[in-house]
Formats: structure tokens, C-alpha cells, sequence
């Protein structure tokens, strides 16, 4: 069994490893393999400090897209995948203030214990008398003594074997200190001050004690009088009977629509679907808003609810469809004028529509309650973002274009970023293109290359290993 | 009144905290010539006033709206984690919008850290005598 002082020891000499090794990766380095090596880094140290929280199901998952973020900014640096990361990381470290609490909970928790946890727990030692005494009581003679006399016995031993061994002289001599200097030193103290707050997760309350206590359940606590709840339940199905007819007039039309469809130019067929997501985004608020205006509480129990909860069913189906048919309107713009970063919006906006009606019909079936739909929805979309992460879009969107879309623009294409390039370049050499095209497309080729030569070995990519 | 008083301290003591940073960086930097030392005192009195009004817009409203039945520890309880994770945005956002500047970086952390720092100086007990049985029971509530 250790002791409170071994395990303090052994902690802090945990951290200082890692704020060395954090200095070492990212001072004054872009972002490459050393994203990867420091999310390995974080995991490693965070199973050291508490194994059994590392264990867990929950954490297990998160760690496992923490690091899948970290080898997709190794494969291609983009945006989206430092974001990834950056939010998977926060998660981690939220998941392990606490694993019972929700995904967004996790992102609060995650941020205020890697921003403030060593103020936090100072605070609280403050006000803590016990810990105020034992302040008073720091051994300074056994710090003094652990760190002190192996340094100085080290010293003495290293220039007796410099004296001894000439090769070992000219080996210490040659070792380069001059990359620590003030900035150095305030970027590895910073890396201390972070790897000590994660290995001493805080929680903000009292919203964590709340979050864990709410539970998805729907209860029938408060009854309403019989005579409203009657009039609330001829409301509803009026409304829902009245907004299906609407809907599904609608939809007679825009099924009509799709067939003119081909005929349309980019300009109307773009037009066309920026109408139709607005007018989903309009729909679905309102449908999600009134479901759960009419399920908020006793109309969940009621008997005599089956036919407002049918044409509900109704209407979400209907909003679903109206969902299909912007999609094919976009997967037809796709078709004719290739992929966008936009277009791409849109496919991944009606996915998440699509996940939150579905959700709401689970909330209304199952009985749940709004947080249910907030936990699930938000964590739902945090997966796809993190999935959507590992895919190198860019790459995506230029090779699509290139062989299948039928109107191609290849200026868009060159202000995408590097992660294209090796792609334009094949694209130029292989089919006629004017000049101006083809010497932006060599300018962005040779200045991707100048990049990848001058990376040092934190700051290498996957493309540093291809072009070898 | 006692909250106050102890925003005047805590003004000065970050003041003079920010202006030794500031002077040490200086002093760090290999451009530095002693003449310019005099000058410490005179950076002073801007970054009081700056200071003054940073904590006066952004902090003591918390104190000021608290109720006046909450103790120090209940105020830092409630409402320190959400001012440190949207001042930790706030200057995260700064430091990217400006590319990683590094003098721009280092004055962003440093006021952070002040501002944080702030919090304990305002909300730390002033001896170390046992709490009152009300008190620390409403700390138990909170």
C-alpha cells in the first residue's frame, strides 16, 4: 500500500513528465502527428491517475474518439478535425469529473477542469481548516532532501564520468539547451498547470447533481382538470388534423415539382433547394414545438389519446418525407453542379432532422420528457461530427467533381485546402486544362511540397510519408 | 460595505501583480535598458485604472448581484465556474482570432489568471477561526 506522500510523488513526477513531453510536441510547432502523440499522451496519463474511471464503459468510447480525432488530424489537418479534437477532448476530461452526467454537461465540466481546477481545489483547501493545519505542517527538510541530494549526487557522478570517458565528455557537451529559454519555460509551466487540473477533475454545481438526478422519464405528476384536459385533446387533434391536410397539399405539389426538375438551370434548382430547407426548418421547429407543447405532461396518460398520438405519428412521417424530397432536390444539384462544402451542409442538416423527428416520435411513444430529446439529439450530433471528422472532405469533394460531376468548377476546387493537392496535380497533368488553371494548380502543388519539407518531426503529416 | 472594501484591495494587489508580470517580461526581453526602470511606477496607474474597470464590469456585478444573505463562499460557489469558463472562451476565441500571437498570448493568459485569482483574493476567508454553525450550514445548502 502506498502512502498519501508516495502517491503525491508519484503524481507529480507523472505530470511534470508529461508538461515536458507537451512542451516538447507543441512549442512553437503546427499541427500534425504531434495532435496525435499528445491525445495519446493525455490518455496514458489520465489511466495513470485513476484506472478504474479509465475503465469504464462510457470513457472507453470517448477515449476511442479522442484518439480516432488525433489520427485524422494526422491524415489531414483541417478544421474540422482540430475541432473534433478539441471537443473530444473536453469531453474526456468532462466524462471524467463525472460518467453518469449528460454529453453537454461533460463539454461544462471538461472546460472549467482544464481551465480552473487548481484554483477550484485551492479554494476549497482555503476553506477547509483540516487542510489548513496541514498546510502549516509541509515537510520543506523532505522536499529539500528528495530533490536535492539525488541532484547533487547526479552532478558529482556526471563529471566524474565526463573526466573518465572523453566520447561521454563530448557527448554532454554537445547537448543543446539553448530551445529553453522564457517562452520555453511559461509553455511547459502552462502544460503543468494543465496536466495537474485534469488529473484533479472538479464539477460545476449544483448543474451536475441536477443533470444527474433528471432522469428521461416523463411522470404524471401534476393532473389537470378533466374539462381542460378535454378541450386540450380536441385542440390538439383539430390542429394536427388540419396541419396533415396542409402538409400533405404541400407535398402532392413538390412530388409534382421533382418531375420538372431536370429540366431546371443550377441558378433555379439552387434556389429551389434553399426555399425547401427553409421551409423544412420552418415545418419541423414548429412540428417538434407543438408535440411537445400537446405531450408535455397528462395527455402522455390519458386513455383517450390514441388519435392524437396517430396523426402526430402522422405528421412526423410527413415531415419526414418532406425531408426526402429536399434531399433529392440537393442530391440533384449535387449531380449537376458537384459538391460544396454548403451542399454538404445541407445532406448532414437533413440527417440531423431526420435523428430529431425520429426522436421526438421515441419521446412521444416511449413517454419521455424534453431532456431526453436534448441528451439524445446533442449526443447523437456529436457523434456524426466526430465520424465526419475522419473523413478527408476536401479530397472527397475534388474527386467527386472531377470524374462525375457535369459542370466543374475548378477555382472553387483550388481554393480548397492542401489536402486536395496531390489530386489537382494528377487531375492537370492528365487532362487539358488552360494555362492559368494549370499554373495555380503547380503553384499549390510546389508550395504544399515547400510545407511538407520544412515540417519538423511534431508538425509531419501523412502526406510527409507519401512523397518519401 | 465589506464587499467593497475588498474590491478596492483586490484592484490594487492584481495592479501591482500585472505591473511586476509586465516589468519581468520587459526585463526578460533582450531589448531592455535599465534607464527605463523609473518607469514601473508610472505603468502603474494605467493598469489600476484599466483594472479598476474591467473587475467593475465584469466581476463585482456578480457580488453586487448577489443576495445579501450569501456568503462569500456561496457567491464563489454559484457563480466562479461559468465567469471562468466564459472568460476561458473569451480569451481562447482572442488567442486564435490573432493567430497565436506570442506577446498578444502572453498578455491574454496573464489577465486571465489574474482575473481568476481575483476570485480567491475577493472570496478567501479572512482568518482561519472556525465558521459560524449558520454559515457553514448555508454553505452546505448552496
Amino acid at each position: 500500500m502506498k502512502t498519501n506522500q508516495q502517491q503525491r510523488i508519484q503524481s507529480t513526477l507523472i505530470i511534470l513528465v508529461a508538461s515536458f513531453l507537451f512542451s516538447l510536441l507543441l512549442y512553437q510547432q503546427n499541427f500534425g502527428i504531434n495532435i496525435l502523440l499528445f491525445s495519446v499522451l493525455t490518455n496514458v496519463v489520465l489511466a495513470i491517475s485513476n484506472f478504474t474511471i479509465f475503465c469504464t464503459q462510457k470513457v472507453f468510447f470517448i477515449t476511442i474518439a479522442y484518439i480516432t480525432t488525433g489520427i485524422a488530424v494526422f491524415f489531414y489537418t483541417s478544421t474540422i478535425s482540430y475541432i473534433a479534437n478539441i471537443l473530444a477532448f473536453f469531453t474526456l476530461i468532462g466524462s471524467f469529473s463525472n460518467q453518469k452526467s449528460s454529453i453537454y454537461v461533460n463539454w461544462i465540466n471538461g472546460i472549467y477542469t482544464s481551465a480552473v481546477a487548481a484554483f477550484t481545489l485551492r479554494f476549497e483547501r482555503l476553506h477547509t481548516e483540516t487542510e489548513n493545519i496541514k498546510k502549516r505542517n509541509i515537510n520543506y527538510w523532505y522536499w529539500a532532501k528528495i530533490i536535492g541530494i539525488p541532484a547533487i549526487i547526479v552532478l558529482v557522478f556526471l563529471n566524474l564520468y565526463r573526466y573518465g570517458n572523453p566520447k561521454f565528455d563530448e557527448l554532454i557537451t554537445n547537448i543543446d539547451f539553448s530551445f529553453i529559454n522564457f517562452g520555453w519555460i511559461v509553455f511547459t509551466a502552462l502544460g503543468y498547470y494543465l496536466f495537474y487540473n485534469i488529473t484533479h477533475s472538479v464539477t460545476v454545481e449544483p448543474l451536475t447533481a441536477f443533470d444527474i438526478q433528471t432522469e428521461n422519464e416523463l411522470k404524471d405528476e401534476k393532473s389537470i382538470p378533466p374539462k381542460k384536459e378535454k378541450s386540450e385533446l380536441h385542440l390538439g387533434t383539430i390542429l394536427l388534423i388540419s396541419l396533415n391536410l396542409l402538409i400533405v397539399l404541400f407535398l402532392v405539389t413538390d412530388v409534382l415539382h421533382l418531375s420538372e426538375i431536370h429540366k431546371m438551370s443550377a441558378p433555379q434548382l439552387s434556389q429551389q433547394v434553399h426555399t425547401g430547407v427553409d421551409a423544412l426548418i420552418a415545418s419541423n421547429v414548429l412540428a417538434i414545438a407543438i408535440i411537445l407543447y400537446f405531450f408535455r405532461g397528462s395527455l402522455n396518460f390519458t386513455t383517450k389519446n390514441n388519435i392524437l398520438k396517430k396523426l402526430t405519428f402522422g405528421w412526423i412521417f410527413l415531415n419526414l418525407i418532406m425531408v426526402c424530397i429536399t434531399a433529392i432536390k440537393n442530391t440533384e444539384y449535387i449531380v449537376s453542379s458537384g459538391f460544396t462544402y454548403k451542399r454538404i451542409g445541407v445532406l448532414f442538416f437533413l440527417l440531423m432532422t431526420s435523428i430529431g423527428l425520429i426522436t421526438t416520435f421515441i419521446k412521444v411513444i416511449n413517454i419521455k420528457n424534453l431532456w431526453f430529446l436534448f441528451r439524445k439529439n446533442i449526443q447523437v450530433a456529436f457523434t456524426v461530427f466526430i465520424i465526419s471528422s475522419t473523413l478527408n472532405w476536401d479530397k472527397l469533394i475534388t474527386y467527386y467533381n472531377i470524374n462525375y460531376a457535369e459542370q466543374l468548377d475548378i477555382d472553387y476546387l483550388i481554393k480548397l485546402s492542401k489536402n486536395n493537392t496531390f489530386l489537382l496535380k494528377d487531375y492537370a497533368e492528365k487532362f487539358s486544362i488552360d494555362n492559368e488553371t494549370r499554373i495555380q494548380i503547380n503553384l499549390k502543388h510546389t508550395k504544399y511540397l515547400d510545407d511538407l519539407k520544412n515540417n519538423s518531426w511534431q508538425e509531419k503529416v501523412f502526406d510527409n510519408y507519401k512523397i518519401q | 460595505m465589506k464587499r467593497a472594501e475588498n474590491f478596492g484591495r483586490t484592484v490594487l494587489k492584481s495592479s501591482l501583480l500585472l505591473n511586476t508580470i509586465l516589468w519581468m517580461v520587459i526585463i526578460i526581453s533582450n531589448d531592455f535598458d535599465f534607464k527605463s526602470l523609473p518607469y514601473a511606477i508610472l505603468t502603474l496607474i494605467p493598469i489600476l485604472i484599466i483594472w479598476f474597470l474591467i473587475m467593475a464590469f465584469t466581476i463585482m456585478p456578480l457580488f453586487w448581484a448577489a443576495k445579501d444573505d450569501w456568503t462569500d463562499v456561496m457567491i464563489f460557489k454559484r457563480y466562479f465556474p461559468y465567469y471562468s469558463i466564459a472568460a476561458f472562451l473569451f480569451y481562447s476565441g482572442l488567442i486564435i482570432s490573432e493567430n497565436f500571437e506570442s506577446g498578444f498570448t502572453t498578455f491574454s493568459i496573464v489577465i486571465y489568471f489574474t482575473s481568476i485569482q481575483n476570485w480567491i483574493w475577493l472570496c478567501k476567508p479572512k482568518s482561519l477561526k472556525p465558521k459560524t454553525k449558520q454559515h457553514t450550514e448555508k454553505e452546505k445548502v448552496s
